[in-house]
């Protein structure tokens, strides 16, 4: 009989699916190994490299990444964190003179992403490399796909690149035992063997119907932390308050939509919804991956001009990118159209959700 | 109030809903946010850009373009095109079926009636004289008393959030919290710091109170020599999330300087209060027990100090990880000294060690300040090369707050501690503008038997509490124009003061939910004793009373 019972995972919701400020709940560190090799190797100097690019989505885990890999090079003694290393927001450095004289030496600019105006990052990173130019100085550029535009990036050359890796079943299943495991010894704190029975319901948390659309295969991928938790959390809230081992199924995600409700939307933005859930689905059945698509590439607008495409792309897409239905996996700020959410586009996690359960 | 009156401000309030009517729920969202984050916020005339607007549609999800979402705004009448692009309207004439049907000018609004229609029984006319002030002092201590009362019987400390369906306390996660055990019990005994008269306490109020003493004096540690008279709960603790081991549960969660120091403060205060005014052997056993606790806390935070001056926020046994000296840890550290000091309590070898301690702190305050014109500021942990605002003035505040608390145990020391809390205040009352859901975020490393953690870990502190507390701690005189934005700031408290306690912003922020934070709360109980108290002395040195009236005291009579 396990104690990792839907009521108590109803009830802990909010502590087990922890995903902002709000309330603090710990991830295990893992998928991070060989990134945070690269920079230790960059700071020790034997990757000669002065500008480095952490570049992903929102969500994705860079400042935890960049927290941990900071952690561990002062605790090799390539680094003194406190007076060497600096994790700043962009528009807090200005035009970087306020820590010309400082003794930082590693600094990781933050907050470099499409909601900022593209001047603005420009002047940015131009101010970065002026700052840079004093030996021994290194410079993280950390923000979205912004940083892959090499207009923008370009003054600083070809910059190192941190990847990390994606999340993954293995990580969201570690990363829920540890949080299952911390509610158990709340509620029983005598128990034996907790540790054992959270990894055991981890494993057996998700009806293999609903992974492959809480972690659709795409390339380049989009499931994160920040979304796969907070979706997970509002499933919860519809679990039964019973004694059952809990198992996130097709039918519980349907609950938790439908207690969400739906908002009513523009004719125009309905329509691409529905047909874009419809080729979700179409793909799913054929065991054909979803690629990113520009916007004449989506089946069903297949025959829209150029210019059309532009004001779709304004009037259409950008709403469904708000809503958080879509994701814009292109270069912000590229010629020739220079937007600021350009296409290809992914389904997110959510959209693929919807898509494939209800 | 006159028919016509009446009709008036009905048509106030439809001219309001025609404004904010839509046809999708985004676009009512919209409007919502709008007035909230920049009509309201900005006078009539401003400049809103489409980076503005952009910015609410991305943080609020809304499913509309750039190009809908400045018509929508426009439709509403609350902006309107000119020279230089979009501003805010004096006068919002929304475009709407009603506004043809109505007489001209039946359906406009000013700006102010905007105001005044949405911030109705709020604002300007909240009332801020010393009684209302008092009152709300009290309902914080009985609040404090609440909580006291409600901890589960099986946690060793009280958790730092609570739910209150009904009115009935409730904890939300069952973690207790080492500093929060402290923090609530100064709820209560805080007052005597300032020279204020212990809150009159009922029979049951009294033992809840004193189970919630014996509490604290339960998490001192006495495991190992090194951790002996530090405070900590014994598991999981939700002041510093993953200093607990679970596989280690022998070792406890690492120990803190903050537990300790705030422990120390809330003890000495303890002392001072009446409750243990009659003795039994159980109030005996609680001050003998609490005389112990205060010699060896100071101990044990004595260890603690860095060659630098600066306290960590636990320092290990033969350094055997790095943990860099923090302003925070710092200012709990002086202040639990210098309260130690003022009990008495102390021998003579220890009262010189503490007042050394003392002295090399301030000499790390005088070594990183940052002196521009008649200001002094200080980043956070002393080093950092660069802080926002807000955390210039939190760390500024930190060490502020420390240098009165040297100032108070040892005054000589007040002609170098002086100039720079002066400073000090100059230096956050040019950074700082009231704003009730202001926070001064504190990301730090929690230690742990490895090591300082891999990430890190925020505190969140209310940024207007911290700074009415230190400008009125500090003895630099007030402008006007400070005088009202520090009035618009209490205003501001007594706004969101639920019951006697503050709920935790991001919470109601990420999730919607009401839960009240002890840690939060104690802010704004000891900034506004800060506040009552700074008052109270402007009015004894504003006139000589009769011979026969002595100061009050904070006790209310309601």
């Amino acid at each position: 009989m396990t104690v990792v019972t839907r009521e108590l995972v109803a009830r802990e919701s909010e502590k087990i699916f922890a995903n902002s400020p709000a309330f603090n709940a710990l991830v295990p560190m893992a998928g991070r190994a060989a990134p945070q090799r690269k920079l230790a190797s960059i700071v020790s100097g034997e990757i000669p490299a002065r500008f480095v690019r952490l570049s992903d989505l929102l969500g994705a885990g860079k400042t935890f990444f960049l927290d941990a890999a900071v952690n561990r090079l002062a605790a090799d003694g390539l680094i003194d964190e406190p007076t060497e290393f600096l994790h700043a927001d962009f528009r807090d450095l200005g035009d970087f003179s306020i820590i010309q004289h400082s003794q930082v030496r590693l600094l990781a600019v933050d907050e470099l992403d499409r909601k900022a105006e593209r001047d603005v990052l420009l002047r940015t990173v131009e101010a970065a490399a002026r700052w840079q130019g004093e030996d021994g100085r290194i410079v993280i550029l950390t923000g979205d796909y912004a940083l892959k535009n090499e207009d923008l990036v370009s003054v600083v050359g070809e910059p190192e690149t941190l990847d990390l890796e994606p999340l993954d079943q293995v990580l969201l299943t570690r990363a829920l035992a540890s949080r299952l495991a911390k509610a158990l010894r709340q509620f029983y704190p005598r128990g034996e063997d907790l540790d054992a029975e959270a990894s055991e319901a981890a494993e057996s948390f998700f009806d293999p119907e609903l992974l492959p659309a809480l972690l659709p295969q795409t390339d380049p991928p989009v499931a994160t932390f920040r979304e796969v938790l907070g979706i997970l959390q509002k499933m919860s809230q519809v679990l039964p308050m019973d004694s059952q081992p809990t198992v996130m199924t097709p039918e519980t995600f349907r609950a938790a939509a439908a207690a969400e409700g739906t908002r009513r939307r523009p004719p125009a933005q309905a329509e691409f919804i529905e047909a874009l859930y419809a080729e979700v689905r179409d793909r799913r059945a054929a065991g054909t991956p979803f690629p990113p698509m520009l916007v004449h590439e989506f089946p069903w607008l297949s025959e829209m001009s150029e210019g059309n495409a532009a004001k779709y792309e304004r009037d259409v897409i950008d709403p469904l990118i708000r809503t958080k239905l879509l994701l814009p996996m292109g270069v912000p700020y590229a010629p020739p159209a220079y937007r600021r959410t350009p296409g290809p586009y992914l389904p997110t996690v959510r959209a693929f959700l919807n898509a494939a359960l209800l | 109030m006159s028919r016509a009156t009446l009709l008036r401000q009905e048509r106030r309030r439809v001219a309001l809903l025609a404004s904010l009517d839509g046809e999708y729920l985004d676009e009512v969202l919209l409007k919502f946010a709008f007035l909230r984050r920049i009509y309201l916020a900005m006078p009539p005339g401003s400049v809103v850009t489409l980076h503005d607007v952009v910015g609410i549609l991305e943080d609020e999800d809304l499913g509309l373009s750039d190009e809908s979402a400045i018509a929508i705004l426009a439709k509403s009448g609350l902006i309107a095109a000119t020279d230089v692009g979009w501003a805010l309207c004096e006068v919002v004439l929304p475009v709407h079926p009603l506004v043809t049907e109505a007489e001209q000018g039946g359906l406009t609004l000013t700006h102010g009636e905007i105001v005044g229609l949405l911030t109705e029984g709020g604002g300007e006319t909240m009332n801020t004289s010393i009684d209302e002030l008092l009152r709300c002092l009290d309902r914080t201590s009985r609040w404090g008393a609440v909580i006291a009362g409600s901890v589960p019987e099986q946690l060793d400390g009280v958790p730092c959030f609570w739910e209150y369906p009904g009115g009935i306390y409730t904890v939300f996660n069952l973690d207790p919290a080492s500093v929060t055990t402290s923090d609530a019990f100064r709820l209560i005994v805080e007052r005597v710091r300032v020279g204020a008269r212990p809150l009159a306490l009922s029979d049951d109020e009294r033992r809840s109170v004193c189970r919630l003493w014996q509490m604290l004096l339960d998490l001192k540690r006495t495991d190992t020599d090194w951790n002996h008279g530090s405070f900590s709960v014994a598991g999981e603790d939700d002041d510093f999330v993953g200093a607990f081991d679970s596989e280690r549960p022998d070792l406890g969660p690492c120990p803190t300087v903050d537990a300790t120091g705030g422990a120390l403060v809330a003890l000495c205060a303890a002392l001072r209060t009446d409750l243990l005014a009659e003795p039994t052997p159980a109030t005996g056993l609680l001050e003998e027990r609490t005389h112990d606790a205060i010699r060896d806390g100071v101990a044990f935070i004595l260890r603690c100090q860095h060659a630098t001056g600066g306290w960590p926020l636990f320092r290990y046994e033969g350094d055997a990880f790095p943990m860099f000296e923090r302003d925070v840890s710092s200012w709990y550290a002086v202040d639990g000294l210098s309260a130690a000091v003022r009990s008495g309590l102390l021998d003579d070898a220890t009262t010189a060690a503490a007042r050394a301690a003392a002295l090399s702190f301030l000499e790390l305050a005088e070594r990183s300040v940052h002196l521009q014109g008649d200001t002094a500021t200080w980043t956070p942990d002393f080093s950092t090369a660069l802080a926002s605002d807000s955390g210039t003035i939190q760390a500024t505040a930190s060490v502020a707050l420390a240098l009165g608390a040297i100032g108070s145990a040892w005054p000589e020391l007040s002609k170098r501690t002086g100039p720079l809390r002066r400073g000090a205040a100059r230096g956050i009352a040019r950074r700082w503008a009231p704003d009730p859901e202001a926070l001064a975020v504190i990301n730090f490393r929690v230690p742990t038997w490895d090591g300082p953690a891999p990430t890190k870990f925020p505190w969140e502190w209310p940024l207007d509490a911290l700074v009415v507390q230190v400008l009125s701690d500090v003895d630099e005189p007030w402008s006007d124009e400070l005088s009202a934005r520090l009035n618009a700031a209490v205003v501001g408290f007594l706004t969101t003061e639920v019951n006697g306690h503050w709920n935790d912003v991001l919470m109601k922020r990420d999730s919607g939910k009401d839960r009240a934070v002890v840690g939060t709360t104690i802010f704004f109980h000891t900034s506004l004793l800060a506040y009552v108290a700074r008052q109270a002395a402007i009015a004894r040195s504003s006139f000589t009373p009769p011979t026969t009236h002595a100061p009050c005291g904070f006790q209310s009579e309601g």
